[in-house]
């Protein structure tokens, strides 16, 4: 196929190689969309389950999670009113973001994007307030075709909520050091039998590395260092004194 | 033979005239349109610069400077073309476009109804300067290339005497650099005297390739005569839900039907050489054109020339609702050989549905996807581009960007901030890339805070050479209970995001 | 020493040797011999040596920068050496490193001006190991960096030979060093630093890939390799987000393994300024464009030196970092000119010393040259072998003479150029063939005891076998010992200017526009406003200009030493198989003190070599260069008719115009002539003053009785360099080693303290001799003008002898000397339809290549009574050496078919041997022969013979001459029978033009209009723009004046058209005729000319 080709056909979100194959019927078939290893302990159904609607607050980064285990496993995820999400922030917790599409401003009347995003979407993250009856119709929408609803903020008929309870990072040192290691503390709840709180710290980011790094002494030196600290204006004194100075 | 005589409507330099009408320029500038690094199509005041067709982009810019170049868009082109074509139809129908800035027709219709060829002619040209303003000439002659060579020098070529136009014509007509250069060396100058070599000695002398033009040389149709009427059945249709009214929405549509009837004709051993294009509009106004090709339409071929038409129909004013429905019907086919595979499964195709739904109702701007980009700053490194369009970067995202942050905030923003040391006084950077004084407050959104720690600063001093360039430092700031990147650029700090 | 004349404006020369006053302008450096020449570093203004304060005051924090890469880092450093020495001391920087890709390029700058600065320096080099190509054309070149820096001397010593070993190593090439860590330890442990390095370094690289446990494993195979104490952990910071994490990880390391920890900068430039030079440098390395390797580049311009307190600050989480960094650049630092090389013993008989054996072959050879009882030679030449003995180059000038016998031996023409030729025990041992003490001239132009180098022999060899001289050298001497000189090549405005638009991401069409606006001469900073160039593109170039680019290898250079050069400078290979290289130019080679020998390669001794060989093969002559009568007026005669195409030296068009002038008729007015011609307008009235004088036009005497002596010669005008030596001895009674200082103080730098006391010491010695100091001033004056372009009297006489030689040949033996003059190619000014052209005039025929008769290269044969030339097939359009080797191999051939079972070649080859008529012999037209070469390359040898089908052509059309000259022109790019403007003559005449030769009997001032081929463009910068054009038609040539404002008005015609109808106005001089064009016009030929233009 030629390079244009194969580019447009990129335009569509579309790949050709395995990753199709290696996807389609587990996402088209199975009930329970996966999740991140301890975000699967505060789900009831130990992922979202198709039909579902969760509720997510208090971190963007949490809402990002949620979607990073499904898109990686083939499903299509939108955002919905969320203009300031950080999708750099979501391709590194581990969202797929060629199956990810943004509808930023879903408008004045976001009923009818939503639904349709519903008809043909997995997940479904709104982040813009709904009047109560249309977030009710949303979710049953949500059930009976099959996608994920997960409203950023409160919903009035979510089947789990999950709260985070605080952002925290691994300390700056002044001038030096990055951020690199996250830690949000959730808290779960909800309806039914998912309406038991947990409680979960989840941790994003790298691990300290700690020195030694390997077993036994360095080789001994069969050399002399050399010349201590001190020795710097000596020495420089010296070779002042020495040195032939061009005429 | 008489059947066969075919009349050519040529339209002089098209692919320029096509690239001035869209970006407004003037007659009176030098103008070269090029593909990669080759000139295709050249204005009069370039050529009298010295500017050839097929000449390097490199020396045609050192022998004239101020030339001013398009890169070649056959899409464009084409848009422009249509209503050339149109207004051709209304004086010949069942008409065929060659390519952009060429037609074909049967000659029998016009030369009988206005009563000679010469009339009909004048005619056609006249009514395209009318409603188009674009220039045209008119050849008559009995094969493709020989009408085609009779419109570049505006003549009509009697009956039976195409054999004998062409003779004198230089072998340079023919499109096949090599052998021309060959065929003059050994003094076959004109097409006469390549078309008096006999045709096995052709055959043995230049290979395969060459008895084609040989053929053409004298002014025998291109096609040998395998070529047949396809059946009906062989035509793929499609009903839009939602009208076609936008180009990348037709082009979508394009794609999946072109897909479609070639794999009726693979499946059948055919490809396509002539194909017809049929649209039918929510008000029932009936579109058709018909394109001819030289080789054998590749899928990509098809449909590119779906793409062309639709985008040239539904740029035109006068149609007044969407596209309800898309005929694509092979005119004439060949055995095919072994095409290209097909163009895509047929997967994700839900998901493809539903966005372009959502996308009717936004606009087009309303469903973005992102794109991971090449850059440093957690806002360069995404690029949101209209679902649909291509998702290319525009800066190559697995170079390594030297210098990026390793985690980036999960929201952004775009907010003043100001941050301050001990004494009260603003934090700067340095022209030797330090901070000015330890920060110990920040205040954004109305709200100071006290920093606790710090990391940065770290500078960058990109694109100075294009003509956005970025000049800016970040660091990271915490304070007690959040973490923020911030930004300076132009002498002040700004809330570039939140990690939260 | 370069043979082209130095850009000095026609109207100042005339001045100075007019004796009027000039206004003396430096020139930018082109010396005397006018070859490049780089003058010693001098502080700039503000920079005063620093005495070394460090000791006393105490704010500062000590610090010495370790990694710290220059511009010859090729395109990865965007500061010259001597920059970053400034920049140190302004920062007042304990010590510098340089530390290079891959070799020590730079050092010798460095260390001249941190002498100059009094900045300690350290040398090292940052090794790539692991390179599989060469580093340009990649964005981020591959290959493990591996920084050594150098434990004073003797580390410099053995880095050297570690560069040079992964250099030469068999799989290496230019840009690809080799290396083999275990040959690296072996070679300098124990005598190196090893820092963990950059980005690149084995440290970091193996921490990115593998992580913080594989870069631990890494630093401890270092120490295994190099030795605890001999590895450093190098840490550095360039505001990158990740440095301070992998600082902290390094840090920790080296403390659990007890290392010390050393701060860089990694110094690519040496102020922020420049980091976008860098970047643009780095788009250009990787042939690509600033936007394409925006994902490459720094974020930030961070590579620049800091200070002490600057790199205190930004370590202050790693104690000692910086402080050790001060401390390790004190230990390692040296003075690179302890590093003092001298010439190998040279091998002499047993119960010699190189003196006596030198004496020995002196006076042998002087016997054979002067006979034994030339009283003044035999003077002379033991006054020449006391100076050699007392200066110590007696080795030197066997070396020489080894290198000549070699020559002789070998039946390769040679002789030795320049100054070598003022000395007599030079010609004694047939080094040249000039006889110094007949012409007088002055042996301490050559050599004297107040310099202090060896002198400049520099042998010319026929170019064509030049490389087997060279390959002797190596030979003899060993590829450590011997190698050739480098020769830098730097950004001039055009290239800097068309490197940074491509870098820029201007198109190529564009640089090429913008190139050609930029004046060949002028360097950036003076064009400015005139042009259409982008701003950031001129400041960017202006930047970049007289950056190193690359290295290229001098045009004969070798060094020979006595122990392995390669410890001194690294050795690596050229571009061309079997040479090696130095990485120094030649006056880095002359300011370390290692000696140089030039072994040149000149075409037209190669082209004398063939004519003598085809003289006496064809004409049963044997032709002795030697002894050709140097009194043939026949000779002269012809000389003075300008009838010197293909002549050595005099067949250019500037020197064409002079030659009718100046009417040599004896052969020192050929030395002359080769002296004094430079491009420029001779047209205007201003001639110059020694063909007035010669031609008795002018009224002179000399400005004192006592510069008779010198100028009586010239006929009172200063054109040679030995005169001015010979002025100052007899003016002011300078001894000539005194006279030779005076000279090159005057070439060189103007306003030293030198300078000074030599213009005094002029102006007493004057007074003493009586000369009052106004006068007194006025020969100075005069000298100093015109120091900058005197030429060596001695360099003169050995080409005017080749000038004579070739002209002689030419008269007496035109067809020898058209084949020799195409055999040699390229060469000349000409090309080889101009010199065949020129031939036919004379009444050569020229044959086009044949498969049964041509040689390889063009050749002789007899044909109707007189020998004509044959084309070799060479010559064909795709066929090269070993293709027309196989030909000649099998000729004869029956026919067509017998050719092509014996000898494969493509059907392309065959084609084109069929379009230039090389079938001809089997009675073939070439359109049949075309038309059978499409079969006729499709036979393999085991064929049955007429079994091919094919061969014969359907009726094609005849050609008419036109046709034939054009297939000759595209077959071989030359027509051996025609020339293209007489197949339009009757066109042209309708036309009312004129051929060139009937312009010599039109009245000057006549408005004429001239049609024919350009054979050459050119520009002098010494024409103030004025562009020549040198017209030919098939009847001669004539020179075509453009003012700048006509070529502006006719630009596309004038740049582009192979052939032009010129009108304009018939200018005519004692005998030379021009045309001052008014219009030009495209003609058309059809038959395509190719001209050379501005070269």
């Amino acid at each position: 196929m030629s390079r244009s080709a194969t580019a447009s056909l990129a335009a569509f979100g579309v790949n050709r190689a395995s990753e199709l194959t290696s996807t389609t019927t587990d996402h088209t078939t199975g009930r329970v969309l996966p999740v991140r290893g301890e975000l699967a302990d505060l789900l009831p159904w130990g992922g979202l389950r198709r039909g579902s609607t969760v509720s997510v607050g208090g971190s963007t980064s949490l809402l990002l999670a949620l979607l990073a285990g499904a898109t990686a496993d083939g499903c299509w995820a939108a955002v919905v009113g969320l203009p300031q999400v950080g999708v750099l922030a979501a391709a590194e917790l581990g969202v797929s973001v060629q199956r990810l599409a943004l509808v930023p401003r879903p408008g004045a009347d976001p009923g009818p994007v939503i639904a349709a995003l519903l008809d043909g979407i997995d997940l479904v993250a709104v982040a813009c307030p709904l009047p109560p009856s249309l977030a009710r119709r949303l979710t049953a929408r949500a059930r009976q075709r099959r996608a994920v609803l997960i409203a950023f903020g409160s919903w009035p008929s979510a089947d789990v909520e999950l709260t985070a309870e605080s952002v925290r990072w691994n300390p700056l040192d002044d001038g030096a050091e990055t951020l690199r290691r996250q830690e949000i503390s959730v808290r779960s709840g909800g309806r039914g039998s998912a309406g038991k709180p947990k409680h979960v710290l989840l941790t994003f980011g790298e691990e300290e590395i700690e020195l030694p790094l390997v077993a036994g002494e360095p080789a001994e030196s069969d050399e002399p260092v050399d010349a201590g600290p001190d020795e710097v204006d000596e020495l420089a004194a010296k070779r002042a004194t020495t040195r032939d100075r061009p005429a | 033979m008489k059947d066969t005589r075919l009349l050519a409507i040529w339209c002089p330099d098209w692919p320029v005239v096509a690239a001035c009408t869209a970006t407004g320029t003037g007659q009176h500038v030098p103008v070269a349109v090029l593909d990669g690094n080759e000139i295709v199509s050249t204005s009069a005041v370039a050529r009298a610069e010295g500017i050839r067709r097929a000449m390097r982009k490199r020396l045609a810019e050192s022998m004239c400077p101020e030339l001013v170049t398009f890169e070649h868009d056959p899409q464009r082109d084409a848009r422009f073309f249509e209503p050339v074509a149109e207004a051709v139809e209304e004086l010949a129908p069942g008409i065929e476009v060659v390519q952009p800035g060429l037609v074909a027709v049967p000659a029998q219709g016009p030369v009988s109804y206005f009563s000679s060829a010469e009339q009909a002619a004048e005619r056609i040209v006249d009514h395209i300067a009318t409603r188009t303003g674009a220039e045209a000439q008119v050849g008559v002659a009995d094969s493709l290339f020989a009408a085609t060579k009779a419109a570049h020098c505006n003549v009509i070529v009697p009956p039976s005497r195409t054999a004998e136009f062409l003779r004198p014509l230089g072998v340079h007509e023919l499109d096949a650099p090599e052998l021309v250069d060959l065929l003059r060396r050994l003094g076959l100058k004109t097409l006469g005297a390549f078309a008096d070599v006999p045709e096995n000695a052709v055959a043995s002398r230049f290979g395969g390739p060459a008895t084609r033009q040989h053929r053409l040389a004298r002014g025998l149709p291109e096609r040998p005569l395998d070529k047949r009427k396809p059946a009906p059945e062989l035509a793929v249709a499609e009903t839009f839900d939602d009208p076609v009214e936008r180009i990348d929405a037709a082009a979508f549509a394009a794609k999946i039907l072109s897909e479609r009837l070639h794999e009726n004709l693979a499946n059948r051993g055919l490809a396509c050489t002539r194909l017809g294009i049929h649209a039918r509009t929510e008000n029932d106004e009936e579109l058709h054109r018909v394109w001819r090709a030289a080789e054998p339409l590749t899928p990509r071929g098809i449909a590119d020339r779906v793409r062309w038409q639709l985008d040239g129909w539904l740029t035109r004013e006068r149609l007044t609702s969407g596209i309800r429905t898309l005929t694509l019907e092979p005119v004439e086919v060949v055995n095919g050989t072994a095409l290209q595979l097909g163009l895509w499964g047929h997967d994700d195709e839900r998901a493809v549905r539903a966005l372009l739904h959502v996308q009717g109702l936004l606009g087009p701007d309303g469903v973005l996807t992102p794109v991971l980009d090449g850059g440093r700053g957690p806002k360069e490194r995404v690029k949101l581009v209209p679902w649909g369009d291509e998702r290319v970067p525009a800066r190559n995202p697995d170079h390594p960007w030297p210098g990026r942050l390793s985690r980036a905030p999960a929201t952004l923003a775009d907010d003043p901030a100001v941050l301050k040391d001990a004494d009260g006084n603003e934090v700067g950077v340095t022209g030797r890339l330090e901070l000015t004084a330890q920060p110990k407050s920040l205040a954004v959104k109305g709200r100071t805070q006290e920093v606790t720690a710090w990391a940065g600063p770290w500078p960058v001093d990109e694109r100075w050479w294009a003509p956005d360039p970025h000049r800016a430092a970040r660091i990271q700031v915490q304070t007690p209970d959040q973490a923020f990147l911030l930004i300076r650029r132009d002498q002040r700090w700004f809330l570039e995001g939140v990690y939260d | 020493m370069g043979w082209n004349n130095p850009p000095v404006r026609w109207k100042e020369l005339e001045r100075a040797l007019s004796g009027k006053p000039v206004e003396q302008k430096p020139d930018g450096g082109d010396g005397p011999g006018w070859s490049r020449h780089r003058d010693r570093y001098t502080a700039p203004p503000g920079f005063e040596l620093r005495v070394d304060e460090l000791a006393v005051t105490r704010k500062r924090v000590p610090y010495a920068e370790l990694h710290c890469h220059s511009n010859f880092s090729w395109l990865d450093g965007a500061s010259h050496p001597e920059e970053l020495v400034e920049e140190a001391q302004r920062l007042k920087l304990d010590a510098i490193a340089i530390t290079d890709h891959d070799g020590m390029y730079g050092v010798v700058r460095f260390a001249e001006a941190a002498k100059e600065l009094g900045m300690h320096t350290v040398f090292g080099a940052e090794l790539s190991v692991g390179l599989s190509k060469p580093a340009n054309g990649e964005p981020d070149p591959e290959g493990d960096h591996l920084l050594l820096l150098a434990r004073q001397q003797e580390g410099y010593h053995r880095l050297c030979r570690t560069l040079t070993t992964g250099h030469l190593q068999d799989d290496a090439e230019k840009g690809k060093p080799v290396y083999d860590i275990d040959q690296i330890v072996a070679d300098t442990r124990g005598e190196v630093v090893v820092l963990t390095g950059c980005r690149k370094g084995t440290v970091r690289r193996a921490l990115t890939r593998e992580g913080p446990a594989a870069a631990y494993q890494e630093i401890v195979r270092l120490t295994d390799l190099f030795g605890t104490g001999r590895v450093h952990v190098e840490l550095t910071d360039h505001g990158l987000p990740e440095d301070s994490k992998r600082n902290d990880l390094l840090f920790k390391m080296a403390q659990d393994l007890k290392l010390p920890v050393v701060a860089t900068n990694a110094v690519h430039y040496a102020t922020p300024g420049r980091g976008r030079l860098a970047a643009a440098m780095a788009a250009v390395r990787a042939r690509s464009s600033l936007d394409d390797m925006a994902g490459w580049l720094p974020p930030s311009p961070a590579a620049f030196l800091r200070s002490g307190e600057e790199m205190f600050h930004r370590f202050r989480r790693y104690p000692g970092a910086v402080h050790n960094a001060a401390l390790l650049g004190m230990q390692l630092a040296f003075d690179l000119r302890l590093v003092a090389p001298q010439l190998p013993p040279f091998d002499v008989p047993p119960g010699h010393t190189e003196s006596s054996w030198l004496r020995k072959l002196t006076y042998e050879g002087a016997r054979r040259r002067y006979g034994d009882d030339n009283e003044k030679a035999l003077r002379q030449i033991e006054h020449e072998l006391k100076i050699i003995e007392q200066l110590g180059f007696p080795g030197y000038f066997l070396v020489v003479h080894d290198i000549v016998k070699f020559c002789k031996d070998n039946d390769i023409l040679c002789q030795g150029r320049g100054s070598a030729a003022n000395s007599a025990v030079c010609f004694a041992l047939g080094i040249t063939n000039v006889d110094a003490v007949s012409y007088d001239l002055l042996f301490e132009r050559f050599l004297a005891p107040a310099r202090d180098g060896p002198p400049d022999i520099d042998v010319d060899i026929e170019s064509d076998r030049r490389e087997e001289v060279i390959q002797h050298v190596y030979s003899k001497y060993g590829r450590r010992h011997a190698a050739q000189v480098a020769n830098v090549i730097t950004y001039r405005a055009r290239s800097a200017v068309r490197d940074m638009a491509r870098a820029l991401g201007h198109s190529p069409g564009q640089q090429d526009a913008w190139s050609k606006q930029i004046d060949r001469w002028g360097p950036l900073t003076t064009t400015t406003d005139d042009c259409d160039i982008p701003r950031d593109v001129l400041e960017l170039s202006a930047q970049l200009e007289n950056f190193p680019r690359h290295l290229g290898i001098h045009s004969g250079g070798m060094v020979i030493c006595h122990r392995p050069v390669s410890e001194v400078c690294p050795v690596e290979k050229a571009r061309m198989p079997n040479r090696t290289v130095l990485q120094w130019d030649k006056d880095d080679c002359a300011s370390i003190g290692l000696v140089k020998f030039d072994l040149l390669g000149l075409g037209m001794l190669s082209a004398l070599h063939y004519a003598i060989d085809l003289v006496r093969d064809h004409e049963g002559v044997e032709v002795d260069m030697g002894k050709v009568p140097l009194d043939d007026q026949r000779v002269y005669e012809m000389l003075q008719k300008a009838d010197s195409v293909g002549v050595f030296q005099v067949e250019s068009r500037a020197q064409m115009a002079t030659l009718p002038r100046l009417k040599p008729r004896e052969f020192y007015d050929l030395v002359v002539e080769v002296a004094l011609i430079r491009p420029g307008p001779i047209q205007g009235g201003s001639v110059h003053p020694y063909i007035r004088r010669r031609n008795k036009v002018e009224e002179w005497d000399y400005d004192h009785p006592l510069l008779e002596n010198a100028l009586r010669k010239t006929y009172g005008v200063p054109l040679f360099q030995e005169q001015l030596m010979q002025i100052a001895v007899d003016v002011a009674g300078f001894t000539a080693a005194e006279a030779d200082e005076l000279r090159r103080a005057m070439g060189a730098k103007r306003s030293t303290a030198r300078m000074e006391r030599l213009r005094d010491r002029f102006y007493e010695g004057c007074a003493a001799q009586g000369i009052d100091s106004e006068l007194a001033g006025r020969i100075y004056a005069k000298l100093l003008a015109f120091a900058n372009f005197g030429f060596p009297e001695s360099h003169a006489l050995s080409f005017a002898h080749l000038v004579f030689v070739s002209a002689w040949f030419k008269l007496y033996y035109p067809a020898a000397f058209c084949a020799a003059l195409l055999r040699a190619q390229p060469m000349g000014f000409y090309s080889p339809q101009s010199l065949v052209i020129d031939a036919r005039r004379h009444g050569v025929t020229v044959h086009g290549p044949c498969v049964n008769r041509s040689l390889p290269w063009a050749g002789l044969e007899l044909f109707e009574g007189a020998n004509a030339v044959r084309i070799g097939l060479t010559a064909v359009r795709g066929i090269g050496d070993a293709d027309a080797a196989r030909i000649v191999e099998a000729q004869p051939f029956r026919d067509m078919e017998d050719f092509g079972s014996r000898v494969q070649l493509t059907t392309a080859q065959v084609e084109a041997l069929a379009t230039a008529g090389a079938f001809s012999c089997f009675g073939l037209a070439r359109r049949e022969a075309l038309w059978a070469a499409g079969a006729v390359a499709a036979i393999r040898p085991d064929r049955l013979p007429g079994t091919t089908v094919g061969v014969d052509a359907p009726s094609l059309p005849g050609m008419d001459e036109v046709e034939l000259a054009v297939a000759d022109v595209w077959a071989t790019g030359l027509s051996p029978d025609s020339f293209p403007t007489q197949f339009v003559r009757s066109k042209l005449d309708a036309m009312g033009a004129l051929p060139t030769t009937a312009l010599s009997s039109v009245e000057p001032g006549t408005r004429v209009l001239i049609g024919g081929a350009v054979t050459h463009r050119q520009r002098p910068a010494t024409a103030g723009g004025v562009t020549f054009l040198n017209i030919e038609d098939e009847t001669g040539m004539v020179n075509v004046v453009c003012s700048p404002g006509l070529w502006a008005r006719y630009r596309r015609v004038a740049r582009s058209s192979g052939a032009m109808l010129v009108r304009g106005v018939v200018e005519s001089a004692e005998g030379v005729v021009s045309v001052m064009a008014d219009r030009l016009q495209h003609l058309d030929l059809r038959i395509p000319s190719k001209s050379r233009d501005f070269r």
